[in-house]
């Protein structure tokens, strides 16, 4: 058989290949870094070709450099192409200002940049599991990423989230640059395909390493010292999630209104929501309570080594 | 060496087509799609979860709450989840956002699979913490 004998019997296989190739939804948006996968309450989006600022649209695209901004309320999950997930909390500005990847290579570089606001970075399972370097800056602090779910918030409720945690008290902070970053995990225990996760936080000349869930690092001013890690409190943990996820509201359906998230708490949570909410709202620093439905818990404020919070464990690399 | 050749392009096609296909069954689209229902995004979580992409399942049961934040059985898988990727407070928060919540017998057997013996969520009042 000749070769154009056989070129022309696989000419339709290779035109299959080439269109499989081209049909797939995610390779087709080569110049996206991902999709709008939620929205929820006022979220826009600043083109960062047109200029031009938009309603963040479900499906959308979202390009590199494109500038997200959230009302009160506002929240919005990103699905990035490597299939991180990234959300977005109220109040937030945010943009992902770096991405590369490439699964045919086992390669990606992932860069986001967060100016203000609440926000949960999850790795996902990426075709060929992809390695290269990962990392989140906020106004005072970078933070590299090592397969991990960690959230974080900057600005003003970053200090008010702080300031009741039995670690931090009240200090000085400045109100655009305070950042509060929380690891989540996956802890030393995890099941399925994940890895305990890691983050290596730097602030000014000094890199702190949190390696186990719930603990904590406050980053309160540029120039200032960070301090941690500390295993934030349930109070705390609650008041980051009034501002990231989708918590039930009395009455049923979605927010519609600016603050519909916060005031939803109010209703229909219970205690620890209400004090969660309360350290967002009021100020007033308030007793960490107990849980009633505990599973394993540490005390709030200790470090896990069992070391107070005036002596916070962890590696501080010049 | 025609046969060679042949079987390369034939191996390049059925690679690209499953690798389409992949892609085709976990189009961010498809993923986006299935949580605007309870329903479809529990059977896409559960799915994950059977083939061990727990994060996958956590980004899937997140975008279900946004669209419906009093949803009771995602919210329990999620807080499943949290205690299997060893985040047992985490699980306590979305445990307790569960109060006064009827809860299946069926779905706490998962939660407790997970999470160990812990108590239901109970019904609160409306007048505020102790303090």
């Amino acid at each position: 058989m000749s070769l154009r004998a056989i070129l022309r019997r696989g000419r339709p296989l290779a035109a299959c290949a080439a269109a499989c190739f081209v049909a797939s939804p995610i390779l087709a948006q080569t110049n996206a870094v991902g999709i709008n996968a939620a929205i929820r309450n006022k979220v826009e989006i600043r083109s960062a070709a047109t200029k031009k600022t938009n309603p963040a649209v479900l499906k959308a695209s979202v390009f590199l450099n494109d500038q997200v901004s959230t009302g009160p309320a506002g929240q919005l999950q990103i699905l990035l192409r490597d299939r991180t997930t990234f959300t977005v909390g109220a109040n937030a500005r945010v943009a992902v200002d770096r991405f590369v990847y490439d699964p045919a290579a086992n390669s990606r570089s992932t860069g986001i940049s967060v100016a203000h606001g609440a926000f949960r970075f999850m790795s996902g399972r990426a075709l060929g599991k992809p390695t290269g370097p990962v990392t989140v800056r906020t106004p005072v602090a970078t933070i590299g990423i090592r397969g991990t779910i960690f959230e974080g918030v900057v600005g003003e409720d970053a200090k008010k989230i702080a300031e009741h945690e039995p670690a931090v008290g009240k200090i000085k902070s400045d109100d655009d640059e305070a950042s509060l970053i929380v690891l989540r995990g996956p802890g030393p225990r995890t099941q399925g395909d994940t890895i305990a996760g890691a983050i290596d936080v730097i602030v000014g000349n000094r890199s702190i390493t949190l390696d186990g869930p719930n603990l904590a690092l406050y980053a309160p001013r540029r120039g200032a010292p960070p301090i941690g890690p500390f295993r934030i409190s349930p109070e705390g943990l609650l008041a980051l999630q009034s501002l990231l996820r989708t918590l039930p509201e009395q009455g049923g359906g979605g927010g519609k209104n600016n603050h519909g998230a916060r005031n939803a708490l109010l209703g229909a949570a219970g205690v620890a929501a209400v004090i969660g909410v309360g350290l967002l709202t009021s100020g007033k620093k308030k007793k960490p309570t107990q849980s009633p439905n505990a599973i394993g818990r540490q005390p709030a404020g200790q470090s896990p080594n069992g070391q107070q919070p005036n002596n916070p464990p962890g590696k501080r690399k010049k | 060496m025609a046969c060679r050749i042949e079987a390369v392009l034939l191996g390049l096609a059925v690679a690209a087509s499953l690798s389409s296909a992949a892609f085709a069954q976990e189009s961010p689209e498809s993923l986006i799609d299935a949580a605007q229902q309870v329903d479809t995004g529990m059977a896409l979580a559960q799915r994950q979860v059977a083939g061990r992409d727990l994060l996958g399942a956590m980004g899937t049961l997140e975008r279900v709450l946004f669209v419906h934040p009093e949803a009771v059985q995602p919210r329990l898988l999620y807080a499943s989840l949290l205690c299997r990727l060893d985040d047992a407070e985490g699980a306590n928060v979305e445990l307790g956002l569960l109060g006064g919540q009827q809860i299946a017998d069926g779905d706490w057997a998962v939660v407790t699979a997970a999470c160990g013996q812990v108590p239901r969520p109970a019904p609160r009042s409306d007048k505020g913490h102790k303090r």
